[in-house]
């Protein structure tokens, strides 16, 4: 398998089986445990989780920028443009970060440096990966900010980070991102510092970006609602293990895994109040330094069977569709089943209206 | 503005207003610092005090002008022993006749020298030592530490005198070189603090996301931030250097006569303390008031410096 190139060559990246574990005096903790997706040109990929699922310290271990006494990338490759990021020397890949991978983050009151301008950050990508200097560079600096729909750009390069709003700054970081051109853009919960108000600007500025230039766009979120509009495909993340992966439609169309159900059943409605409290999967994240045998999500899942205790093989459930569960959730037997663990399914299956609080017997239909 | 405007913040009314919100906030980094350390009084004064010492010794010759045969700084002329102030010679004469005033201005010279050579070389000595140890860490820090943390334990003083001893002449630049070499201590120290906070911080992620190498992150990225807590460091190190090299030429281990200095003056006028009080008060004042004012405006800097304090 050692420097093979992947036949397909519309695919930007691809990771293999990617595992990553952090060593800690307790022992390793496993915070990607077998990881592997492709991406296409010009493809928008969502990933979602929540805290601790390890997506972001994927999106990381692709650009090698975890830090690596505590964190080991065990096994795996990732092949970006068919050469193996994990081989490459840290000179070779500090020209692939910022030049053909960019990474924006989701704070971007502390992504930038609060003592230059925002001139000289905007060049330092132009220098390092186009060789941009001086006027040439400012010329640049100055369409970029324009580009990404800061007003009065010539006199907003000379100021302060802290002149700027959230949501300027988070349009300044995405600019700095894309100088170089880069062929992808990992975007790591961009919108979550961010007011709702302007979340929603700084995701169609990310969607129109991703169409002019053509840059594929991985988006880290842990809000599903975030990725609904903008991505093509999904993947939710559970232990550091792929749950389910499905073109974006058919995921919140059709959900297959147990944790994406309870990922669906948990997002608040303003249409559904007065039924009680907020939905919440039951239990505990799971401990990664003390890894399950077989499917990390047993303990809190309703649909737990004894042989969740084996691992379950990724099984085709629709075109596209992949998802890592013995069980099959649209049984209506398997869902009274589960109801008596208190799972409550979400009405109406087969739209996006999802909701908490029905009762088991109104889930018949599908 | 109308409902269905998805980008309402470009719309023209509103970015017009947010540039002129802007263009009355808009101060260069610079000015901010300089208006904080302007509303510091104390040091105002420290700073106006240090800039007239500075002038003085700066115009020495033209303030107390020699001629190709007498120099009024080490020609003695025992007609005028221990004379008191006259128009000729505004602070009197020393013990051999040399002139307190002009003695007064070049030792200042030598003290102004030896403060601004030992801090520029600290600094330098000490933002590398302190970045690579607080940027790498590990063992790199450990090994650094260890020498810097072995270093201060030495009795300053004695270290000092011993090396004088050995290997210095008495010139001005083995001085600097002699203390310099045990200053840049407490740089490294603080930049090492600076460094190990900052390198933490998201900013550096991203920049090094970018691309940016190890080097262009600790000196174009953290360094920038750290500049407040070494131009403070750097300013008191300024003091510091002058108390060490009076202390030495007082002990006879720095500045060899007949150049002047602050310290061997205090020294040669020990002898007379109870009859001319004033050869030894003099010079001791300098030294007093000039490192005073070095550390008022230290303190004015690291306050104005403060990220944290903001605007007011």
């Amino acid at each position: 398998m050692v420097a093979e190139t992947p036949a397909d060559t519309n695919k930007v990246l691809e990771v293999k089986n990617l595992k990553v574990y952090f060593k800690t005096r307790a022992g390793p903790v496993h915070a990607v445990e077998g990881v592997s997706f492709s991406l296409e040109k010009g493809e928008s990929l969502g990933i979602v989780g929540e805290s601790g699922s390890g997506k972001s310290v994927t999106s990381l271990a692709v650009l090698r920028l975890l830090p690596m006494p505590p964190a080991e990338i065990v096994d795996g490759e990732v092949f970006f443009n068919g050469r193996d990021l994990v081989d490459l020397s840290e000179g070779e890949m500090r020209k692939v970060r910022g030049g053909q991978i960019a990474m924006i983050f989701q704070d971007p009151m502390t992504s930038l440096n609060p003592v230059l301008t925002i001139e000289r950050q905007l060049t330092e990508p132009l220098e390092l990966h186009l060789g941009l200097t001086g006027s040439e560079a400012r010329s640049r600096a100055r369409e970029l900010l324009e580009a990404v729909g800061i007003p009065e750009a010539p006199r907003r390069l000379k100021s302060y980070p802290h002149q700027f709003s959230g949501g300027m700054r988070q349009r300044v970081m995405i600019a700095i991102a894309i100088a170089a051109n880069p062929q992808l853009l990992i975007a790591d919960e961009p919108t979550t510092a961010l007011d709702v108000t302007v979340q929603a600007q700084i995701l169609e500025l990310i969607a129109r970006l991703r169409r002019d230039l053509g840059t594929s766009v991985i988006l880290i979120t842990h809000d599903l609602g975030v990725v609904a509009g903008v991505t093509d495909r999904i993947i939710v993340m559970y232990a550091g293990q792929i749950a389910e992966t499905a073109p974006t439609g058919e995921l919140f169309a059709n959900p297959r895994h147990p944790y994406t159900l309870g990922l669906l059943g948990s997002v608040p409605r303003l249409d559904k109040t007065g039924e009680g409290d907020l939905t919440t999967i039951p239990g505990a994240p799971p401990d990664q330094l003390h890894p399950l045998e077989g499917c990390p999500f047993q303990p809190r899942c309703p649909f737990v069977l004894d042989k969740c205790s084996t691992y379950p093989p990724r099984a085709q459930v629709g075109p596209n569709h992949y998802s890592a569960c013995w069980v099959d959730v649209t049984d209506p037997a398997e869902q009274e089943r589960a109801s008596a663990r208190g799972f409550i399914p979400l009405r109406e299956i087969g739209r996006s209206d999802y909701v908490a609080g029905e009762t088991p017997s109104s889930v018949s239909n599908s | 503005m109308t409902t269905t405007q998805p980008n309402a913040s470009f719309a023209p009314g509103a970015s017009l207003d947010l540039g002129l919100q802007l263009a009355t906030k808009r101060k260069s980094q610079l000015r901010l610092i300089g208006e904080r350390f302007l509303r510091n009084k104390v040091s105002v004064f420290g700073l106006c005090v240090l800039i007239i010492i500075a002038l003085g010794v700066i115009l020495a010759p033209v303030l107390a002008p020699g001629t190709k045969t007498y120099d009024p700084t080490t020609t003695p002329d025992l007609a005028i022993r221990f004379q008191g102030p006259t128009l000729h010679h505004l602070l009197g004469a020393d013990y051999i006749g040399r002139d307190e005033f002009a003695r007064l201005l070049y030792g200042g010279r030598v003290s102004m020298e030896v403060g601004f050579a030992v801090a520029i070389i600290s600094v330098i000595i000490g933002v590398v030592v302190g970045a690579v140890a607080g940027f790498y860490g590990g063992w790199v820090d450990t090994i650094m530490m260890r020498i810097t943390d072995a270093l201060l334990s030495v009795p300053l003083l004695l270290i000092l005198i011993v090396l004088s001893k050995s290997f210095g002449n008495g010139k001005i630049s083995d001085v600097v070189i002699i203390i310099s070499a045990f200053e840049w201590l407490i740089l490294a120290r603080i930049v090492r603090g600076e460094f190990l906070a900052l390198k933490e911080r998201e900013f550096l992620l991203a920049a090094r996301t970018l691309g940016a190498s190890n080097v262009r992150l600790m000196f174009r990225h953290i360094l920038p931030n750290a500049i407040g807590p070494i131009v403070v460091g750097g300013t008191l190190a300024v003091g510091d250097a002058i108390l060490i090299e009076s202390t030495l030429s007082f002990f006879g281990f720095g500045i060899n006569p007949p150049t002047p200095s602050w310290g061997n003056m205090v020294n040669d006028a020990q002898g007379f303390l109870s009859s001319d009080a004033l050869l030894a008060v003099l010079p001791g004042l300098a030294i007093l008031v000039t490192v005073l004012c070095v550390n008022l405006m230290g303190d004015g800097l690291r306050d104005s410096l403060d990220p944290y304090m903001t605007q007011r």
